[in-house]
């Protein structure tokens, strides 16, 4: 199984340090990059696809204020806030999917992360299981392995690019494939797409 | 059960057959009789901590080094480095090419299917040693160059304007993974390809697959947890000079 990816967004050295040794400690787990604030976001998560991005809380109003990123739309099911203040809950920061507090406990960060991704490693159990491609993800993966990118498929498809990307993580978790090259292959010889298609 | 130095070499390679290739890197030739792994690193004029170091790492991946592997001199982790880098286009490469002509060229029913596989692959090797030609013409000398100044700990102008322009870590953001493909080209065989005759030269070449995914892992980590944050550090220390 595929590590489940982690971002981390936080600019205190201490902090990030060691919220990255716990989630590297978590099975299945692993921290694919650190930030310290978020001016190179966009180009980390089109490199990296994390499924869960941690970030001090401090930075929201910034995201607030940050147009065209993709970060907005996905913060509800892979954010996780870090609270280096005095203790917040998650009532008070809808936005996102957890929150983690500088003063919580050992047992109570753990069962936090550990929870999140216990529920990721499900659901894609679940996908992969079912590997059926719909009709939808047939044409996503057809405009794919034409060499479409997500922007260029979105736009053909009348599709926000976010949700282009996620039919691309599902056809992935269902087939096993990631690259680019490898879809196509698959998509040739399951007739999606023909090789005269490719010229 | 970790490597150390007073175990016999022969023992250690008959628990980890897998190390073969890396103790070959290291220019140590087999035949070792009963000697340890410090005897024949010493007779082979290897670095021992760093073997231990490389091939611990290399069989556990939980491995937690012992001594900090950013001890090492910068050239030693290049030197490595290129001889893996040889290995994958000298000898891997070759090897699982052949195999794959072989299975397009005998197995008449399924050959315009394997075709694929044969294009990916060359599409492969091609991206394989494009990555490799970089880290090699532009990362190496430039990383050698680094430590050599910061051995001096002097920092020349030209120098300055070329980590400002450059520094190892936009070499890091644009190092990509060249791992991820060989997954899929494996999947792709077991999962989705009509079933060869002849399956051992399918099994083989599978086996082959594995093998040099691992080895690339172990590369890449090598390059991304352990000279990159090296060399990073370096760079700093230099700039501060420089301001100073
Ligand atoms: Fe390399
Ligand atoms: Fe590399």
């Amino acid at each position: 199984m595929e590590r489940i990816k982690f971002v981390i967004i936080e600019k205190s050295y201490l902090i990030r340090k060691g919220i990255a040794s716990i989630i590297n400690r978590i099975e299945h787990a692993t921290v694919v990059k650190e930030l310290e604030n978020l001016d190179e976001i966009n180009s980390v998560l089109l490199k990296y696809t994390p499924d869960f991005i941690v970030l001090n809380i401090g930075i929201l109003n910034e995201i607030g204020t940050f147009r065209n990123t993709e970060i907005k739309a996905d913060l509800e099911q892979s954010g996780i806030g870090i609270d280096s203040g005095n203790g917040a809950n998650k009532e008070r920061y809808p936005g996102l999917r957890e929150i983690i507090s500088t003063l919580d406990e050992r047992d109570d960060i753990y069962n936090k992360l550990q929870n999140l991704i216990r529920e990721k490693v499900d659901s894609r159990h679940k996908l992969s299981q079912q590997t059926e491609l719909s009709e939808r993800e047939k044409t996503i993966l057809k405009h794919v392995a034409k060499g479409l990118t997500n922007k260029e498929i979105a736009e053909k498809l009348f599709l926000s690019a976010h949700t282009v990307i996620t039919h691309r993580k599902n056809i992935t978790n269902k087939l096993g494939i990631k690259t680019i090259s490898g879809l196509t292959v698959y998509a040739i010889l399951n007739n999606i797409i023909s090789i005269g298609d490719l010229e | 059960m970790n490597i150390t130095p007073d175990m016999k070499m022969a023992d250690v390679l008959f628990h980890n057959y897998t190390l073969l290739p890396v103790v070959s890197r290291f220019n140590i030739r087999l035949g070792f009789g009963d000697k340890t792994v410090s005897e024949v690193c010493r007779n082979s004029d290897v670095n021992i901590d760093f073997f231990l170091e490389i091939t611990n790492s290399y069989v556990d991946e939980d491995y937690i080094p012992q001594k900090e592997l950013n001890t090492f001199p910068v050239s030693l982790i290049v030197q490595y480095l290129k001889k893996t880098h040889q290995y994958y286009l000298e000898e891997k490469i070759p090897e699982i090419e052949r195999n794959i002509q072989s299975v397009v060229n005998t197995e008449k029913t399924i050959n315009d299917k394997f075709s694929l596989v044969e294009n990916f692959f060359t599409e492969y090797k091609q991206e394989l040693t494009n990555h490799i030609n970089r880290e090699e013409t532009n990362v190496h000398p430039y990383v050698l160059e680094i430590e050599a100044a910061a051995l001096r700990n002097e920092i020349s102008k030209e120098l300055y304007s070329k980590i400002r322009k450059y520094s190892i870590n936009d070499f890091a953001s644009e190092h990509d993974n060249v791992e991820e493909k060989l997954f899929d080209l494996k999947n792709i065989i077991i999962k989705y390809l009509p079933p060869c005759s002849s399956s051992g030269l399918c099994n083989s070449i599978l086996i082959e697959l594995f093998r040099l995914e691992k080895d690339l892992n172990a590369h890449a980590n090598l390059e991304d947890k352990v000279l990159i944050p090296k060399v990073a550090a370096m760079e700093e220390k230099l700039l501060a000079h420089y301001k100073a």
